[in-house]
């Protein structure tokens, strides 16, 4: 049996809900004359979640909008302190999330790469190295020393995907990022993630195409009001999360 | 719900994010700087090429800027009091720069994770870092401003001595109550956004309250005492009657409050700020 790279053990993470108040001034004016803020309540985002994946695996996460997937994932990553269990793990870990937000418009590609790769925990001696394959797997070349407001957002998209993926990290996370930039990009990168594994690095992975999911992962879960509800292979998750509804 | 087996405990797996005792923040966040060099040199830099972007004269206006003001208050000085001494302008200059520094890094970090919500959100790294580059980068700029002093004290003949060695002590006072003053409240200030909005008023009101545009020469004995309670009297002193090769002239008294305060804020500022942020990440 491979080893556990990610342990996940009763973890619980519960979200403040502040009541909308729009910030009009009758709503400041009242709050500040009966001497209070918005009143609070928690929103529970994962519910005693436990969770194992092994090194090498492929593990998808399937399930509705808002269901805690992507909390899921930050816990992982170190973004969210639970608040109660406790997340283990070994390795070096990447979340490719939101790809470009890291970026500044006003400086170059190259400076970003070495912004973003410092922004994940490398040196830029290290990103140096990997700048050329970065270069060339984005297919930015000619853009490269432009600053990065003159980039289309799926260039953008592209770049931050580059980064991510060259670094190598242990434990990759990926949410929702597989449908980035044009069709012959995906394809690239969709060899990335299964180069990737391919060198016994585990990857989980959330995304809402399944066709995708069905052809990569070795397992996948469906989470669904911060609790997993199925798991097991490919096949029988989707098809237990397209019965699940009329 | 299905339970995953959970038999093997491999002795590689390290928890994440566990919460630590409340007086290691400082020794934390040491660690984290000393992990992450690289993150907060990119980060400065960031800042300082930003800064001076699209401008003919770059950096120069870290030099002009003050000199400009202090022309101002050198007009408003002799409007209001006539003659002033020769070397008023050469104070005003190092109490504007230093002030600068001080605003600019209080309000930076305070803001640091407001402004950064969005990355922040996205990818885990030291969440102190915006704050400490932020003072960083300010640190850099109003040493560089500085050296405008050097026409000055050639101008106005001034050799400088062994009390110059207060520039650089002061400039770590104020380094430590910016910081630990923007980091006790960075946390509060994503819970609540008046923190931002009410120290936008403080660094302003500080100003005049601070020996900027005066030095403590000029202040009565009586008022002194009062003067006194605001930390960054003796910093802003250290700093200009250093480069002016004056002694402190400050009772030492005063002078240990000061630097206690400092010294405590940065130390608090670091325990809050690392007891607090994982979860203020929830609220941003």
């Amino acid at each position: 049996m491979s080893e556990a790279v990610i342990q996940v053990e009763d973890v619980s993470i519960r979200f403040p809900r502040t009541r909308v108040t729009l910030g009009t001034v009758e709503r400041s004016l009242m709050n500040l004359i009966k001497f209070k803020t918005a009143k609070e309540d928690s929103f529970t985002a994962l519910d005693k979640i436990n969770l194992e994946v092994n090194e090498g695996e492929i593990l998808g996460i399937i399930g509705p909008n808002g269901s805690g997937k992507s909390t899921l994932l930050r816990t992982i990553s170190g973004i969210y302190r639970p608040d109660k269990g406790t997340v283990k793990s070994c390795g070096q870990i990447t979340l490719m999330a939101g790809l470009g937000i890291g970026f500044n418009v006003n400086l170059s590609g190259r400076e970003n790469v070495y912004l973003y790769g410092s922004i994940l925990g490398n040196s830029n001696e290290v990103m140096g190295g990997l700048m050329e394959s970065i270069i060339d797997f984005s297919g930015l070349n000619g853009f490269i020393d432009q600053p990065l407001r003159t980039y289309s957002s799926g260039m953008r998209a592209r770049l931050g995907f580059s980064i991510a993926s060259a670094v190598k990290p242990d434990i990759l996370l990926i949410d929702e990022v597989l449908s980035v930039g044009d069709q012959e990009f995906r394809a690239k990168s969709m060899a990335r993630i299964l180069e990737i594994v391919e060198g016994s690095r585990t990857v989980v992975l959330v995304s809402h195409n399944f066709g995708i999911m069905k052809k990569i992962c070795s397992r996948l879960i469906m989470i669904d009001k911060g609790n997993i509800i199925v798991s097991g292979s490919p096949e029988d998750v989707i098809n237990a999360y397209s019965e699940r509804k009329p | 719900m299905v339970h995953e087996l959970m038999d093997n405990e491999s002795e590689g797996l390290v928890e994440i994010n566990r919460q630590r005792s409340f007086f290691l923040g400082p020794w934390l966040m040491w660690q984290d700087i000393k992990k992450h060099h690289h993150l907060a040199s990119n980060l400065i830099m960031r800042d300082l090429r930003l800064k001076y972007r699209n401008s003919v004269l770059g950096y120069f206006w870290s030099l002009l800027e003050p000199l400009l003001l202090s022309g101002v208050y050198f007009v408003l000085f002799v409007i209001i009091k006539g003659s002033p001494e020769p070397n008023y302008p050469l104070w005003v200059i190092v109490g504007v720069i230093t002030w600068g520094y001080f605003s600019q890094s209080l309000n930076g970090s305070i803001t640091s994770l407001t402004q950064n919500a969005g990355l922040i959100k996205q990818v885990y790294f030291p969440r102190e870092m915006f704050a400490i580059t932020k003072v960083g980068a300010n640190l850099v700029i109003a040493t560089l401003g500085l050296f405008v002093a050097i026409p000055f004290m050639y101008y106005l003949d001034i050799s400088p001595n062994e009390q110059l060695l207060m520039v650089p002590l002061g400039l770590i006072l104020v380094s430590m109550l910016a910081l630990g003053v923007g980091l006790l409240l960075a946390c509060l200030n994503a819970v609540n956004r008046d923190i931002e909005h009410f120290f936008r008023f403080v660094t302003r009101a500080g100003f005049f309250l601070s020996p900027v545009m005066w030095t403590i020469e000029m202040v009565s004995e009586n008022a002194l005492r009062y003067i006194m309670v605001n930390p960054m009297v003796v910093p802003i002193t250290m700093i200009r009657n250093g480069i002016d090769g004056r002694s402190l002239g400050i009772d030492s008294m005063y002078v240990v409050y000061s630097i206690a305060f400092c010294v405590s804020s940065f130390l608090l500022g670091c325990m809050v700020f690392k007891r607090y942020e994982a979860g203020v990440v929830k609220k941003l």
